[in-house]
């Protein structure tokens, strides 16, 4: 009988220890704490305590050296009622829009083609990384060059795709319709070969076995890719579209080094309004606000999207 | 005979549409490095042949003025110091996230669960969003421009804290209770068989990391003004072609600092193509 019945902390008791226990019963270790604290000290000098100052500084008028006043939600007002700021929104849901889809369809064809190992697909699927493992600024100067107006070979060569572009030049990152386009090329350059890994996984998860059902059933490729490959593949699609849709709310580099958000304010993303507002016109204050909305739009949008293709997996 | 009849087999049927595909793929695989071609042959070319229409794809003449032009800046400097923060940086966050990670996993104690969820929330904080008291923070702590200032923020990250608890709950328990019962520490089992078991999540995350900061722009952006802690990205924006400026030697300039940027991270990458791929599959994540 004795220990059974006996609860590990009175079992404690009876043989004269008192050990503090976690919910489950197990002996709370010290050790535990050490193990952690570095981890946790970063955490909160780097994580926690710029959370909550960010959010303060959100509530004043601070410049950098003036003396912070409290000014309560009055940047949060300023940023809602400016067009600039709603501008800047607009063009991030807008290169989102462009962009997700986009390299969300070249990257499941690029993952599909390496997956069949054709001759020389450890070649292609190296072509389609490498621009990945490199910085922004490397994008954004090669496609400084390869989209310009009158020198650019992007232009030159569209002229033999059709005659129509022998006499207009498209004037890619100097208008503000063409700009937000070009970046999102560029981009889609730059990243499919990361939406390529996480989908060939994924595709690699598949059972064989699928398929040779469907070969048997008589079923043609395009039939397996809708039924079985799209399917089977949902969790890393779903993943990949969460991912790149926080990645381009937070888009900024391209834009930086392209355009410098221009031409007149086309590209300018939210992001780089809050580095323009902090850095170039040293509104502390009104810069952390933005971000703040940034962070609840960034938290809205994920919640929203989870929500939704859960309820789409249900059915 | 049976020579003969292994000739006159059918010839190997080669299907169309997969015909179609594979050359449809290996041209857009081509069309991907094609800008990288483009971007080492206008970084070779004289002055007077980069702005030609058409284009003409080789240089006439090899020459390195472009690149003397970029090397005349800090390069070797930026590179250094890309090196520095990103190794350290690297191996700290190696350091905290593992030892993290496995007291998460594996070691009992009070409060853990409430912690770990805290962690696990601010995994949805975008480092936007703290930049602007981070750098308020650093400057008043006198640690603009120095490799602190850029290594610290990044060591908040929660996510190879997740990694590693998922990792570690992920190993059997016996060969960790085996040792505890020969009276090794926790902190024994935790190194001498945990952290050895764990070199794939240790791999993946070394490579994501170190390439997520070597190629990081934005906090770099902002904590740094002066040459001798700028990193690579940050140094590279003055090469940028200035607007309506269509001058050939600006865009010579351009390509050569995008060459000198391109090649260190592209040779590392097709040596360990397969590690780099492998770390982002398994661990997915970061972008």
């Amino acid at each position: 009988m004795a220990d059974g019945v006996l609860t590990p902390a009175l079992a404690d008791a009876a043989r004269g220890r008192a050990w503090l226990r976690t919910r489950s019963g197990e002996r709370s270790e010290l050790v535990g704490y050490l193990f952690i604290a570095p981890y946790l000290l970063a955490f909160v000098l780097f994580m926690l305590v710029p959370a909550i100052a960010g959010l303060y500084v959100s509530l004043t008028n601070w410049g950098g050296l003036n003396v912070a006043r409290f000014i309560g939600l009055a940047n949060y007002a300023e940023a809602l009622n400016s067009s600039i700021f709603w501008y800047t929104v607009r063009n991030t849901v807008y290169y989102t829009i462009l962009f997700v889809p986009l390299v969300s369809v070249f990257g499941l064809a690029a993952a599909v083609f390496v997956h069949q190992k054709f001759p020389g697909y450890t070649l292609a699927r190296a072509a389609f990384y490498s621009p990945y493992v490199m910085a922004v600024t490397v994008t954004g100067l090669i496609w400084l060059w390869l989209l310009n107006q009158n020198w650019g070979v992007v232009n030159y060569y569209l002229g033999y795709v059709h005659p129509y572009f022998h006499s207009f030049r498209p004037p890619w990152l100097i208008d503000a319709e063409w700009a937000m386009p070009s970046i999102v090329i560029a981009t889609v350059w730059w990243l499919v070969g990361y939406q390529m890994v996480i989908l060939l996984a994924g595709l690699q998860d598949i059972p064989d076995q699928l398929y040779e059902a469907a070969k048997i059933d008589g079923g043609s490729p395009i039939q397996n890719f809708w039924y079985i490959t799209i399917p089977m593949l949902r969790p890393s699609l779903t993943f990949v579209l969460v991912t790149n849709v926080i990645g381009s709310l937070r888009v900024f580099g391209q834009m930086f080094l392209m355009t410098s958000g221009g031409p007149a304010g086309a590209t300018t993303s939210v992001v780089l309004l809050i580095y323009q507002s902090a850095f170039q016109n040293f509104r502390l204050g009104y810069s952390a606000a933005i971000s703040y909305l940034l962070f609840l739009g960034i938290l809205a949008v994920t919640i929203v999207q989870l929500r939704l293709l859960r309820a789409n997996q249900a059915v | 005979m049976a020579a003969a009849s292994l000739w006159l087999r059918r010839p190997r049927r080669i299907d169309r549409g997969k015909l179609l595909f594979w050359a449809l793929g290996m041209g857009a695989a081509l069309l991907w490095v094609v800008p990288f071609g483009w971007m080492i042959s206008t970084s070779l070319k004289p002055e007077g042949q980069i702005l030609r229409y058409p284009p003409e794809w080789l240089p006439r003449e090899v020459t390195l003025e472009s690149y003397g032009r970029v090397l005349s800046f800090q390069v070797g400097r930026w590179f250094w110091n890309s090196f520095v923060v990103a190794t350290v940086s690297t191996l700290l966050t190696l350091m905290l996230n593992s030892a993290a990670g496995y007291a998460f996993g594996r070691i009992p104690f009070l409060g853990r669960e409430v912690l770990f969820v805290a962690v696990l929330t601010t995994l949805m904080m975008p480092f936007e969003a703290l930049v602007i008291p981070l750098f308020v923070m650093f400057s008043a702590a006198g640690l603009a421009n120095t490799y602190a200032g850029l290594i610290l923020p990044g060591l908040s990250s929660a996510f190879g804290v997740f990694l590693f608890r998922q990792f570690f709950l992920g190993l059997p328990r016996d060969l960790e209770d085996a040792a505890r019962i020969d009276g090794c520490t926790r902190w024994g089992v935790f190194w001498r068989i945990a952290l050895p078991l764990a070199q794939p999540a240790l791999v993946a995350l070394a490579i994501l990391h170190f390439m997520g900061n070597w190629n990081n722009l934005f906090w770099p952006l902002i904590v740094t003004s002066s040459d001798d802690v700028k990193t690579v990205p940050v140094g590279m924006i003055q090469f940028r072609p200035g607007f309506g400026a269509d001058q050939g030697w600006a865009f010579g300039l351009a390509m050569a600092a995008a060459t000198i940027q391109a090649v260190p991270p592209l040779i590392v990458f097709l040596i360990l193509q397969r590690q780099f791929m492998k770390g982002i599959a398994t661990v997915g994540l970061k972008g």
